[in-house]
């Protein structure tokens, strides 16, 4: 009951003020509520770096697969019952318990010129891949990084349950048919992987999402708008540091949007499986 | 679900609360002259760090030392210079829950934003503590919106300074008695620190930004300040609105040869990291306000000795102006913000606090013997000249309109980036010529 009524005001009961606002003339620290129609809604739609914002939030969607497929490699690894398997999990899993401003910090100090990624390719006679990592045509490449060495960890651990969850007598089973290790992966564990995946997809992309405003927000900033925007950063300085807040509330419904659009999907297929 | 709609009512009794008493007197002078009164009063601040900090803490001290029996809560927002106010106190202001007693502001445009619908009047407590006549004309004038004063002074910065690493310039036998007055001499004197620096052998650049790591003002300040020396008729157009793309290309062209003496990765520091090259070495001149002294001064340098300042090109008689102050929300503890922004207006707390923090006191009865370097002194002595002329600093939302300043920075970075004149001019032109300017400044 609590619980209801607290999801009912804070979350259910602000995001439909913030529907109702972004229809609103509210620009200003001084609030105001005449009705203007869809006009703020086609005012962000026709403005360029709210396009550019969008393609750049979908370009950070690209760490989803790539922190799977990292998780899944240790999860892997670390199924091969190898020894010190906790020392290995408590060290892929320690990125995770950061904060993404420390993790911005930190990457921000190794992407510098001549900072420890650069020092380490070039001792290692990488040099030729030496850059700069934080330059405005490289930023959203680069941030991909830090996502995947901050998630991987997780998802690993999700799936490493997964994997572990899969009866010995199945795999002895595809030993005895011949199977070599990829294919008792591919064939006989991979498949029970698909319900942790999918969680696990929708958990990293809820984390990249905030990735995408903290790590780029702590890394990015005094660069040209149009190469690190990404919605949620629009959002804070639309409705927070401009206080155009009817305009940055229609940014926030059309990033709720998106979220529904592919949590639902999810919340939908995991009912209808436990039913 | 009895103890549920407790939990709610006691949630809901947290969020709304409001501190201090309910206003019981309007008078001013009953309120502030009540050194016995008791409570605690929360002020918002964005001093966090180094002397920031400690002069914070002198403001707090002395004002628990005025009123024995108060308390000060501190409500640190970090971060921005201040740009970090907004975004936590208008939830507050909206919502009119959790309203500190007071909070720190700039005045100009971003007390404006907030204006008689949130803020007290404080025509009062201005005339109660004789503020118009102790402070500068332009000082006054800023902080009075449609007639009112909403906001009280506690310290000024200067932003028109260029700071130089006097060991390294000494080291390439380069003479400073004379510093460059123009910025044709600025650049030559660039070229020749880079000359002397490559006949040595030395890695040095001869300036820097320090826009990078979420200070991306530090380059609007650089533009700013190669504006006012270059000319004060197209600052002043800047700031009312009016300017135009011819009138901004020969700034941008001045700030292009700038950026041709800056390392490559100047975007891998923010201004405190730019003053650490300065201080390592690296760097010998930066363009910057004078709240960077206390960066040197912090770790060990004494001015005149291992650095020194200069007036930026075009600037002698000018005064690039940084307003501190604060305001008191009508929602909140009224009655203990008054106490808070009178504590600091006194000639003691003045003396005690702008010392510490490395502001200049913008009240004119403070003796110049309380500041302990030259630089300051000469600051003070300036802000009382009545030759001196004042501009409004609008890289820190004094000057211009809060939703013109947050696209102008992008615009500034985009420039930085690409270093095309005459798209920025245009672009930025047509920024600055879009917004709507409710504060007529007369600054030539």
């Amino acid at each position: 009951m609590v619980l209801f009524v607290l999801a009912a005001y804070f979350v259910y009961g602000m995001v439909t003020w913030n529907v109702v606002i972004s229809f609103t003339d509210w620009k200003g620290a001084i609030p105001s509520y005449n009705f203007v129609g869809l006009s703020n809604y086609s005012a962000v739609i026709k403005s360029d770096l709210f396009g550019r914002s969008l393609l750049n939030t979908f370009i950070l969607f690209s760490a989803i697969p790539l922190c799977l497929a990292a998780g899944l490699f240790l999860a892997f690894l670390l199924n091969q019952r190898v020894k010190g398997i906790k020392i290995f999990t408590i060290i892929f899993l320690l990125p995770f318990a950061f904060s993404l401003v420390v993790t911005g910090v930190i990457w921000s100090w190794m992407f510098q010129p001549d900072g420890a990624i650069n020092s380490l390719l070039r001792s290692i006679r990488l040099g030729f891949f030496a850059r700069d990592w934080i330059s405005s045509s490289a930023i959203l490449a680069s941030v991909l990084i830090p996502i995947i060495w901050q998630f991987s960890g997780y998802s690993a651990l999700v799936l490493l349950a997964g994997l572990k969850s899969v009866p010995r007598k199945e795999i002895e089973k595809a030993r005895k048919k011949g199977m070599n290790w990829w294919q008792i992966f591919w064939k006989v564990e991979f498949p029970r992987l698909r319900i942790p995946l999918l969680s696990c997809a929708v958990v990293i992309f809820v984390f990249v999402l905030k990735a995408s405003f903290d790590l780029l927000w702590t890394m990015a900033r005094g660069y040209p708008p149009g190469s690190y925007y990404t919605l949620p950063i629009l959002v804070y300085v639309e409705a927070y540091q401009k206080m155009n807040v009817a305009y940055g509330a229609v940014i926030g419904n059309i990033l709720v949007g998106i979220v529904l659009a592919i949590v639902l999907p999810y919340v939908w297929f995991s009912y209808r499986g436990h039913r | 679900m009895v103890i549920g709609i407790l939990v709610i009512a006691g949630l809901v009794l947290v969020v709304t609360r409001r501190e201090g008493p309910a206003e019981v007197t309007e008078n001013v002078q009953e309120i502030v002259e009540n050194y016995q009164a008791s409570g605690n009063v929360s002020v918002a601040h964005w001093w966090t760090i180094d002397v920031e900090e400690q002069g914070f803490r002198v403001l707090k001290n002395k004002m628990e030392q005025l009123y024995p029996n108060m308390t000060l809560t501190p409500v640190p927002v970090p971060g921005g210079a201040g740009g970090n106010m907004p975004p936590r106190i208008l939830p507050s202001l909206v919502a009119g829950t959790n309203i500190p007693g007071s909070f720190q502001s700039h005045p100009g445009y971003e007390t404006a934003r907030y204006g008689g619908y949130y803020l007290r009047n404080l025509n009062d407590l201005w005339e109660y503590a004789n503020i118009a006549e102790r402070v500068p004309a332009i000082v006054e004038k800023m902080c009075k919106l449609d007639g009112n004063y909403y906001l009280v002074p506690v310290g000024v910065h200067r932003t028109n300074v260029v700071f130089y690493n006097k060991q390294l310039l000494q080291q390439l036998g380069i003479d400073m008695t004379n510093p460059p007055r123009t910025w044709e001499e600025f650049f030559n004197l660039c070229d020749l620190i880079k000359q002397r620096a490559q006949e040595r052998g030395l890695n040095i650049y001869p300036l820097e930004v320090g826009d990078g790591m979420g200070t991306d003002w530090a380059a609007t300040q650089i533009f700013e300040t190669i504006m006012a020396g270059y000319s004060l008729q197209t600052y002043e157009k800047f700031i009312n609105g009016t300017v135009t793309a011819g009138e901004l290309e020969p700034i941008l062209q001045l700030f292009k040869r700038y950026l041709s003496y800056v390392p490559d990765d100047h975007r891998a520091r923010n201004w405190a990291e730019a003053c650490g090259q300065l201080f390592n070495g690296r760097v010998a001149m930066y363009v910057h306000g004078d709240w960077a002294n206390a960066y040197f001064e912090q770790r060990g340098w004494t001015l005149g000795v291992q650095y020194d300042i200069f007036l930026a090109p075009g600037t002698e008689n000018l005064f690039g102006l940084v307003v501190d102050g604060f305001v008191v929300p009508k929602k909140g503890n009224v009655i203990g913000g008054l106490r808070w922004v009178y504590s600091y207006t006194t000639l003691e707390v003045q003396s005690s606090f702008n010392p510490v923090k490395g502001s200049v006191s913008p009240y004119r009865d403070v003796p110049d013997n309380i500041y302990t370097n030259s630089y300051a002194r000469n600051a003070a002595s300036a802000l009382r000249n009545p030759q001196t002329k004042f501009y409004p600093s609008f890289t820190h939302g004094i000057a211009i309109p809060n939703e013109i300043l947050y696209d102008l920075h992008p615009k500034i970075s985009e420039f930085v980036e690409f270093q095309n004149v005459s798209a920025s001019a245009s672009t930025i032109a047509s920024l600055i010529r879009s917004g709507t300017y409710t504060i007529s400044w007369d600054i030539v």
